[in-house]
């Protein structure tokens, strides 16, 4: 495989920390400890090792990965590949001999967003930690409504229309602060 | 009418244990000498659309055709799993299974090798490839 001009090489014999963004294609034959993205091609090769999640184009691993792959166009797992952590793509092809445990989303609507959510086996359920994010999948005619509703503003003491204009709750003297109620 | 003798040995493995085993070659089904359990020779072949609430083991090979749709439980297979259609399950196989191009997998895969096509479609199972 022929190395183009653009091509950052991470050699063999080096540990790489930190966050690394690429605007071309990335061979990585060392340790790398950090997120990468690239908008080319990230490539893994045999003896490389990245700890952490690697977002691309395109994606080959013929080495070690611990984390999350996502790519935008196409994965390939060669037979050097052992990856742990969750591949989102829209192309993915494996070559027998790699191996990896994780959760795989592969389609062409699959979204490969960066800052989309992960597979739904790691979204929260809570309903607390919930967001409008979390709603999209619904169709516009059913979050419509809900968006524009107006907030509550009617104030509790005023007394509902089918009980008529000006109707008073009749209340016991003792509620009032009358006379004390007799036990 | 050919005797048994001449009949070259079938070695299976056996879904459930995994330990291999020594069988003829005629044989559609027997038991594990290892774990005691029922096995079954026979490659199943599915070519239509159906919902099947057991399991569906063998020995073989099991092939989901390219008009196929199958949503079961569990597909256990010691050979090969080969998906050309739509596949909702949970698949066990000790070989390689392959989705094709047109194949749309729903499920947990937990295989020996995984081949994917260009084009087919994986809706966020976990995997286990390898290990």
């Amino acid at each position: 495989m022929d190395i183009r001009e653009s091509t950052s090489v991470l050699g063999s014999s080096a540990v790489f920390k930190g966050e690394f963004a690429f605007e071309g294609d990335a061979r990585i034959h060392g340790v790398v400890e950090g997120t990468i993205s690239s908008k080319g091609e990230v490539r893994v090769d045999q003896g490389g090792h990245v700890k952490g999640n690697i977002h691309a184009a395109i994606i080959s691993i013929d080495g070690k990965v611990e984390g999350d792959l996502t790519a935008t166009d196409r994965l390939e797992l060669l037979a050097g590949a052992d990856v742990r952590g969750d591949l989102l793509t829209k192309s993915l092809v494996v070559v027998q001999g790699a191996a990896f445990v994780g959760h795989v989303s592969v389609g062409p609507d699959v979204n490969t967003n960066p800052k989309a959510d992960r597979p739904s086996a790691h979204k929260s359920t809570n309903r607390s930690t919930r967001t409008k994010a979390d709603a999209d999948w619904l169709p516009e005619a059913v979050t419509a409504p809900l968006n524009n509703l107006s907030p509550i503003t009617t104030p509790l003491t005023r007394m509902p229309d089918w009980a008529g204009q000006g109707a008073q709750v009749a209340r016991p003297a003792w509620m009032t602060g009358g006379e004390p109620r007799q036990e | 009418m050919i005797p048994l003798t001449n009949q070259a040995p079938r070695f299976v493995t056996c879904y459930h244990c995994g330990e291999g085993i020594e069988s003829t070659a005629s044989a559609r089904s027997t038991s594990c000498p290892h774990c005691h359990k029922r096995l079954v020779h026979d490659d199943m072949i599915i070519e239509v659309a159906t919902m099947w609430s057991g399991p569906i083991e063998t020995c073989g090979r099991v092939v989901i055709g390219p008009s196929a749709r199958l949503s079961t439980r569990h597909v256990a297979a010691s050979e090969s799993v080969d998906v050309a259609g739509d596949l909702t399950a949970r698949v066990t196989c000790r070989g390689l299974v392959c989705l094709g191009g047109n194949s749309i997998f729903k499920g947990d895969c937990t295989a020996a090798s995984l081949e994917v096509e260009r084009g087919a479609i994986i809706k966020g199972g976990f995997f286990q490839i390898g290990h």
